[in-house]
């Protein structure tokens, strides 16, 4: 699957930092998973055969951030799919009952079982960390920080 | 497009610390606004070069936490990590203090086995290539890999509740397995019903998986011993072929951190406690929010020494198959298992009086001293032995628990060598073929899924592991008892 992706990787001494960039939310929120997905494995030629959803709450941005990523590690090892097409449907905030602000995401990812012989790995991504994790607005769009726990 | 950014490696951090003696530096609560104690690394010249400006930041912020006791600690393998440094500990107050699973690390209880064996070095040497290959079949390792091996929830419980213990019992292993690890191969006090769902299905499948980065399993053998009185107690001689074994809790421990963390996150508002990185998520350690992460952790750690457990086993097999032997006749016996990330309910003596803390290890060893009522009996009179992996080509050392190790770091040693050099920049610089070939012309047979693999874990990534352990050595913490030599290396 050919998909437009934006993201940079920022070496780290032990584990892997990366900036996607978007021209809005969902953009960013699809990047950044792009960028955790192509550390684990070349996914440029992974097919989706098998769709998951994802429909995610929390109580700000970057937990959204640190949530979503999370989902798709879950995904790989416990469905054991080797995930490779990501589309973000919606990213936004609204009130809940108690009048307080929260943030949600509805996506869904695709891919192919786990096939060592056909899927070129890389590393293993252990979890989505918070350090020093930014979301932010920029001139033309946004940009999210991410380090990963290799 | 992706692509790599190298960072600019600000080296020199010596305007950040004092001095205070030979291989202790101080970062003073002046270097960060909120620090409750000073920081302190555990430093050589030597290795004072080996790290940046960031990692001195990480220290710092650990001072910040509350209820933190004597100084936020970095051992010599320090480098930079993820909120917490890797090779670093705090001890917290029970009553002040917090519990943090950033403190801990995703990967609950990675940690070092060390089995003997009384084949001598050349009884190994010459068959390394089959040895490793059959290893390498043998025990599911890399990106993705599950093996045979099928637990099925109850089984998950039990090893969640009783560790390397429960892996004995059901048939992986031999009696005296679990009574020489660490804690006899088990946390007490697990509660399987803080661990989700999400965490047990990550966890089924990569039951008896090593994993890939820098986990691996180790041929060695012991070319030095410094220590004639321990090695004898540890029953080690030289040119004595060993087994070395590093791995965690897989998906499972990742999951329950995971988890927590979200909790803990929220947690820090309710709690009113400002922490200087999200990562650094924690509630106070006597909290519903922080025994539920602590009681969780444990069972990943349990997981952690069941894993390393059945890996072990699954070696003894293949070992026994290629020489005929039985694991008695080859003398496969286990000298110790050490968790290396890890928090831990502890007496400590602090300002001369004696205190139960939450030790958080994140890669740092336990290196109690001889006589210490936690050190398993057949060690006391020496000490508790530290397992301190080396890279691929620089050799591991057996250390043991030294006199200073109470009052100078919370009875704790470094874990390994620490990296200094990241994956992308590896990969960018050198190639694994070359690297396989150069190790190979050493004496080292290297089997990994890929070339790749092998540029990560380069021995030029690390430190050089003598002179991590030299600073523990001289400063009494943990004091060096054999080296070992990388003949075989299996790499995920």
């Amino acid at each position: 699957m050919s998909q437009k992706r934006d993201f940079e990787y920022i070496d780290h001494v032990a584990d892997m930092r990366f900036i996607a960039y978007g021209g809005s939310l969902e953009e960013v929120f699809k990047n950044a998973a792009l960028a955790t997905l192509f550390a684990i494995a070349d996914i440029s030629a992974i097919q989706p055969q098998t769709v998951f959803e994802i429909e995610l709450e929390t109580i700000n941005l970057e937990n959204l951030m640190v949530d979503f990523l999370s989902e798709l590690l879950f995904l790989f090892d416990a469905e054991e799919t080797t995930l490779g097409v990501v589309s973000v449907k919606e990213v936004g905030s609204k009130r809940d009952e108690n009048g307080e602000e929260i943030w949600f995401i509805n996506a869904s990812v695709s891919g192919e079982p786990i096939d060592a012989s056909k899927h070129d790995f890389k590393t293993e991504v252990k979890a989505i960390t918070y350090n020093k994790i930014r979301i932010e607005k920029t001139a033309s769009g946004f940009e999210a920080e991410v380090v990963l726990d290799l | 497009m992706s692509n790599q950014k190298n960072e600019k490696n600000e080296s020199d951090v010596t305007d950040l610390l004092s001095r205070v003696s030979d291989n202790i530096w101080e970062i003073p609560k002046s270097h960060t606004y909120g620090m409750n104690v000073p920081g302190r690394l555990f430093l050589s010249e030597k290795l004072m070069g080996t790290i940046d400006r960031e990692t001195v930041n990480q220290v710092a912020n650990v001072a910040m936490l509350p209820g933190i006791l004597d100084y936020s600690m970095a051992m010599p393998d320090v480098h930079l990590g993820y909120g917490f440094t890797i090779g670093g500990v705090a001890a917290f107050d029970e009553e002040e203090g917090i519990i943090s699973p950033g403190g801990v690390g995703f990967d609950i209880n990675c940690g070092v086995r060390l089995m003997k064996t009384n084949l001598q070095k050349e009884e190994a040497t010459p068959h390394m290539k089959t040895l490793t290959e059959n290893l390498f079949r043998k025990i599911p390792s890399g990106v993705g890999s599950k093996g045979e091996f099928k637990v099925t929830d109850t089984e998950l419980t039990e090893a969640f509740l009783n560790g390397a213990q429960w892996a004995v019992e059901a048939g992986y292993g031999i009696e005296n397995d679990a009574k020489n690890c660490e804690s006899l191969g088990f946390m007490e006090g697990a509660i399987p019903e803080k661990v989700g769902t999400k965490a047990r299905k990550r966890g089924r499948p990569q039951f008896g998986t090593l994993g890939s980065g820098n986990h691996f399993l180790e041929i060695q053998y012991i070319d030095k011993i410094y220590d004639p009185v321990a090695a004898a107690a540890y029953g080690l001689t030289e040119g004595q072929v060993t087994v070395m074994i590093h791995c965690g809790s897989r998906g499972a421990g990742h999951q329950i951190c995971t988890d927590h963390l979200q909790t803990l996150n929220q947690a820090v508002k309710k709690y009113k406690i400002n922490v200087p990185d999200m990562q650094l998520a924690c509630a106070p350690a006597k909290s519903k929010e922080a025994q539920d992460y602590f009681n969780a952790m444990k069972c990943g750690a349990n997981y952690a020494w069941a894993n390393r457990q059945i890996i072990m086993h699954w070696t003894r097999e293949v070992f026994e198959k290629f020489y005929g032997k039985d694991t008695d006749a080859l003398g496969m016996e286990l000298l110790y298992d050490v968790a290396h990330n890890i928090a831990k309910y502890e007496t400590h003596e602090v300002d001369g009086k004696k205190q139960d803390v939450y030790v958080h290890r994140k890669g740092a060893t336990r290196a109690f001293p001889a006589g210490h009522p936690e050190v398993l009996q057949q060690y006391r009179d020496v000490g508790q032995p530290a397992l301190i992996p080396g890279s691929m080509g620089t050799p591991s050392f057996i250390l043991k628990g030294g006199p200073n190790s109470m009052s100078l770091t919370f009875g704790s040693a470094c874990h390994g060598a620490g990296r200094v050099m990241g994956r992308g920049k590896a990969k960018d610089s050198m190639s694994g073929e070359s690297i396989r070939d150069a190790l190979a012309k050493q004496g080292i047979t290297v089997r990994a899924e890929k070339a790749s693999v092998i540029a990560e874990e380069a021995p030029s990534v690390y430190k050089n592991s003598s002179d991590v352990v030299d600073v523990v050595d001289s400063l009494g913490v943990a004091q060096k008892v054999a080296r070992l030599i990388p003949i075989g290396v299996i790499k995920g």
